[in-house]
């Protein structure tokens, strides 16, 4: 796990692709219907604008400094006091994000399949294998996620597809009934989830191999798999618009809803359970990645020699963690979409923006 | 075995770079004086009622002596007579009439390696002379000379080349690997006709002291792969062996996986298509099994037959494999996380089948399956160690009563039964036994997961499996080679199996084309 | 309550055990940060045990942001 291991760009920019897509394609477009109404395609394309803001900063750090992680450049720029100062909230984040990640897939599993089972059940064997996981080094987790990633997109494009006898396209008129603010809304929404989330890889990126024919491969390859995320996020925006319009947006898993109402030749019936199981694989994904850098960033910060030695115990902290903020639905639907963006814009967006300018102002 | 013994021994002696104590005793070259290289001799060999020693006179006046020793059993009774042709052959180069043959001209000739009518070697130290003579040497000691000879004579009954006993085909060559070493290297050595297929022969310790030797392609083979099997070797250098499987579980990445990580073959045809493919194989005398190491997940579902069908069959018939592996693995689970969990799932018609006919069974499904299982295991493990007289009988028992009270008891439900027999035979058609094995080692707990958490927890177990795969190395490369850093190319053999032009023209391997190309 | 606690204590000690020849063998660097992650993790296993609602992390949040992120929010929706 140090950043011996390497994995090629492509890989990277995979991971990358994964870490984005994996739960927000199944999270993400009932709350923002919900938000921005038939507009919803328009706000992913403005928070998209951020992400690919945000990714440009990245990869502008890492090619100043290649090789360190975000903890090790900020430690140079700005010292480390200051670092560990910037790197609290940084954590706290994570944690919170590893925590929310498997707490959703948690009451998605109480809510809709079995519901009598306790929540820490299902959280604790989720958090017993992503522990596995991260032990096993990012090599691993690549070379696995590939695989799952494929077979998550292909059940979704298959559920799309088949959902296409029950579309209305004209669900998606008008566009914005009411003006531009629920756009905004929805925007500001899917930018705390999924965009704001990838300077995460701030921290991933001296991994990747450097490749000395060319240059920018991993700039490009990045750049390919946000636009690629999008593309698919917006896409299945629309179809679940098409589905049902503006009322999906009262439902919370909206992919689950348009896999429910597939009825194809009465063979085909009660595929949900598939989307389920994407779901459960594609939190997993990201859950492990967040895990592992926050795990390589205590690391970092603490320049421990033994870089296995802490992912038990934050796997601890974060399976508590995340049976202990959830009060009330009502409650934990409010953080993540009032007050997440507001927390990850400003513990994860605005020190990695300050890092880019102080970075430019030096070059200067 | 006292392996448990051996094995505090060989700790201690591991570290100390003189050879094995015993050895320590015999470590002498050969003496001068017969009588005393008798005496030692008769020492070492003591109880040993079928070491024959037979002393001959020569000379004029019969003044000189001669030991011929060889271990009786292992040796062909005609070949014996060693000694009379060395002497013709002295005969027809230094002396001219028999009986002036003096040491002086035996010593001359064989020192300056004459032509002998048999193959000769000269041995110095009397461990060495008594290693040849356990391997079927006759060796033959002169009064006057502190040097032996020693003549090949090893003739032992071995099985005939035979069809194939784990692994028949309709269409493709019949014949096996016996446990002879050497005719095995010769079957291989017939069909690559190479001078690049190098084949190194090594000795393995303990108190076997057995020959093995292992093989590869040069130019197919990776360099490092090589490096490192050659490294992890070192660790049989001390270690009895009794068959090839010993090397496996010595150097293999890890001992705890249910997963194999090297393959097996009776075949010498696939043992040579393994060999082009650049993998290395190990044989080991007195074992008719071929090790292909590395062993990737992939190759598991090949057979030789995939090769010698058209494309269109060997790809369904592949397709078929994939589809029973994941059978093997799931089946029953799937049916106890939906009949217990999500009887939603169940399309309504068959659902009522299925309850009808698990009504009053006492048991929840789960506990059904697991004890229908270990029933089923129980016959296969009973299975294979009875006599041929009594199988059949046991087969009808097995599967008609027991399955069929079963049922009536209502201890099981016929759908239950249906399944466990499915997974068994799914398992069986797997080509390489140890991965059948795998699967039925990790069937129960899965079981277990989806009888307890339902779809989540297959699907947890199902992705512990997939991790363990994905981290799992053979022999330094990834397990999950083809799937794992997904190399589309190389699907074109592990998905279908694609015509024999693309297979063959292409470079399977980038080291023989490289080499090739230079 | 008391299967929760039990849970709990029985989740920790795995992870003790699992990891004790690790910190043997880590500084005291390392074995600093690593009492106090278990420390924090103890506290949150007996937050969870207990039931009760003890300081937590939404409480930190809720404090921090909840009169930006209201601001923010009541924007987007007025006017619509």
């Amino acid at each position: 796990m140090n950043v011996k291991e390497t994995v090629s760009p492509v890989q990277m920019s995979t991971l990358f692709f994964i870490f984005m897509t994996g739960s927000a394609i199944i999270n993400i477009p009932g709350p923002l219907i919900g938000f921005a109404k038939n507009g919803a395609w328009l706000s992913l394309l403005i928070s998209s604008a951020f992400g690919f803001f945000a990714l440009a900063c990245m990869l502008y750090l890492h090619n100043k400094y290649p090789g360190s992680t975000y903890i090790d450049y900020a430690k140079k720029m700005v010292g480390p006091w200051l670092t560990a100062l910037l790197s609290v909230p940084l954590i706290l984040t994570m944690c919170h994000m590893a925590s929310g990640i498997v707490l959703d897939m948690g009451l998605f599993l109480t809510t809709t399949m079995m519901k009598k089972t306790p929540i820490f059940v299902f959280n604790a064997f989720t958090f017993t294998l992503i522990a596995f996981t991260v032990r096993a080094g990012i090599e691993v987790m690549v070379r696995m996620f590939t695989n799952l990633i494929l077979i998550m997109l292909f059940f979704v494009f298959i559920v799309l597809l088949l959902s296409i006898p029950n579309y209305h396209p004209d669900y998606i008129l008008p566009i914005m009934p009411d003006g531009i603010k629920p756009v905004l809304h929805g925007a500001y929404f899917s930018f705390g989830f999924p965009f704001a989330e990838s300077f995460l890889f701030a921290m991933l990126l001296p991994f990747a191999k450097k490749n000395p024919g060319k240059k920018y491969s991993l700039n490009r390859w990045m750049y390919i798999a946000l636009l690629l995320n999008t593309v698919i996020l917006i896409l299945s925006v629309i179809c679940v618009i098409f589905v049902a319009g503006p009322v999906s947006g009262d439902v919370k898993y909206s992919l689950y809803m348009v896999a429910r109402l597939i009825d194809f030749q009465d063979i085909i019936q009660r595929i949900e359970s598939v989307i389920g199981m994407t779901l459960i694989a594609g939190s997993y994904m990201k859950a492990t990645v967040v895990l592992f850098v926050l795990n390589l960033t205590l690391n970092r910060l603490f320049a421990l020699q033994n870089d296995r030695l802490l992912i038990f115990p934050l796997a601890l902290i974060t399976l508590f963690l995340s049976v202990v903020i959830f009060d009330s639905e009502i409650q934990w639907f409010d953080i993540v979409s009032s007050k997440w963006p507001l927390w990850i814009g400003a513990a994860g967006f605005v020190p990695l923006l300050l890092l880019t300018l102080i970075a430019s102002c030096k070059q200067k | 075995m006292t392996s448990n013994n051996r094995s505090g021994e060989n700790k201690q002696i591991k570290n100390t770079p003189v050879s094995d104590t015993p050895e320590s005793d015999i470590q002498k070259s050969i003496s001068q004086s017969l009588s005393c290289t008798r005496e030692e001799l008769e020492k070492i060999f003591s109880h040993s009622h079928d070491i024959v020693m037979q002393p001959s006179r020569y000379g004029a006046a019969y003044q000189y002596e001669a030991l011929s020793v060889h271990c009786s059993t292992i040796v062909e009774e005609k070949e014996v007579l060693f000694l009379r042709s060395a002497f013709l052959d002295i005969v027809a180069q230094e002396s001219e009439v028999f009986h002036t043959i003096e040491p002086e001209n035996i010593v001359h000739f064989f020192e300056s390696r004459g032509v002998t009518s048999n193959r000769v070697s000269i041995v110095e130290a009397l461990t060495d002379a008594v290693k040849q003579m356990m391997s079927g040497h006759v060796v033959i000691f002169f009064d006057m000379w502190n040097k032996a000879l020693s003549f090949n004579a090893f003739s032992v009954e071995s099985r005939a080349v035979n069809e194939p006993i784990t692994e028949p085909v309709v269409r493709g060559p019949h014949d096996s690997t016996t446990e002879d070493l050497t005719k095995n290297i010769g079957l291989l050595r017939t069909r690559l006709r190479n001078h690049l297929f190098k084949i190194e022969m090594f000795s393995t310790g303990g108190d076997c002291q057995t020959t093995a030797a292992f093989g590869y392609l040069e130019g197919a083979v990776n360099p490092e792969t090589l490096k490192e099997f050659k490294k992890r070797l070192e660790a049989t250098k001390d270690v009895e062996i009794l068959d090839t499987s010993f090397i496996e579980e010595l150097i293999e990445d890890s001992t705890y996986s249910p997963f194999p990580q090297y393959r097996y073959t009776e075949r010498p045809d696939t043992g040579i298509a393994a060999v082009l493919d650049g993998k290395i194989i190990v044989m080991v005398s007195g074992s008719p099994s071929i090790m292909i190491c590395p062993g990737l997940f992939a190759e598991f579902f090949a057979t030789s037959e995939d090769y010698y069908y058209r494309t269109v069959e060997a790809t369904l018939l592949r397709q078929l494999r994939i589809i029973a592996f994941f059978m093997a693995l799931t089946l029953p689970s799937i049916y106890i996380a939906m009949s217990t969990f999500h009887s939603e799932l169940i399309p309504t018609v068959l659902l009522m089948a299925v309850l009808e006919t698990r009504e009053g069974i006492p048991f929840p499904a789960l506990v059904e399956a697991l004890l229908m299982e270990f029933f089923f295991e129980l016959l296969r493990e009973a299975g294979i160690r009875l006599p041929r007289p009594v199988g059949s009988a046991v087969s009808i028992v097995g599967a008609l009563v027991i399955g069929q009270a079963a049922i009536q008891a209502k201890i099981a439900s016929p759908i239950m039964i249906i399944i466990v027999a499915l997974t068994g035979i799914a398992s069986f058609s797997m080509p390489q036994y140890s991965l059948g094995v795998a699967l039925r080692v990790l069937r129960f707990p899965l079981m277990i997961l989806s009888g307890t958490l339902g779809g989540f927890g297959l699907m947890m177990g199902l992705l512990f499996i997939h991790l363990h795969l994905t981290s799992l190395r053979s022999l330094g490369q990834p397990y999950l080679a083809t799937f794992a850093p997904l190399r589309i190319r190389e699907l074109r053999d592990v998905w279908i199996r694609a015509p024999l032009k693309t297979l063959l023209r292409s470079p399977r391997n980038k080291h023989m084309h490289k080499q090739r190309k230079s | 309550m008391l299967i929760r606690l039990a849970i709990v204590i029985l989740i920790i000690a795995v992870v003790l055990v699992f990891d004790a020849p690790n910190y043997k063998k880590s500084n005291k660097r390392g074995r600093a940060v690593y009492g106090i992650s278990i420390t924090a993790a103890i506290y949150l296993g007996l937050d969870y045990a207990a039931g009760k609602d003890w300081p937590d992390l939404h409480n930190v949040a809720d404090f921090i942001f909840s009169a930006p992120a209201k601001m923010i929010t009541t924007y987007f929706e007025s006017k619509s």
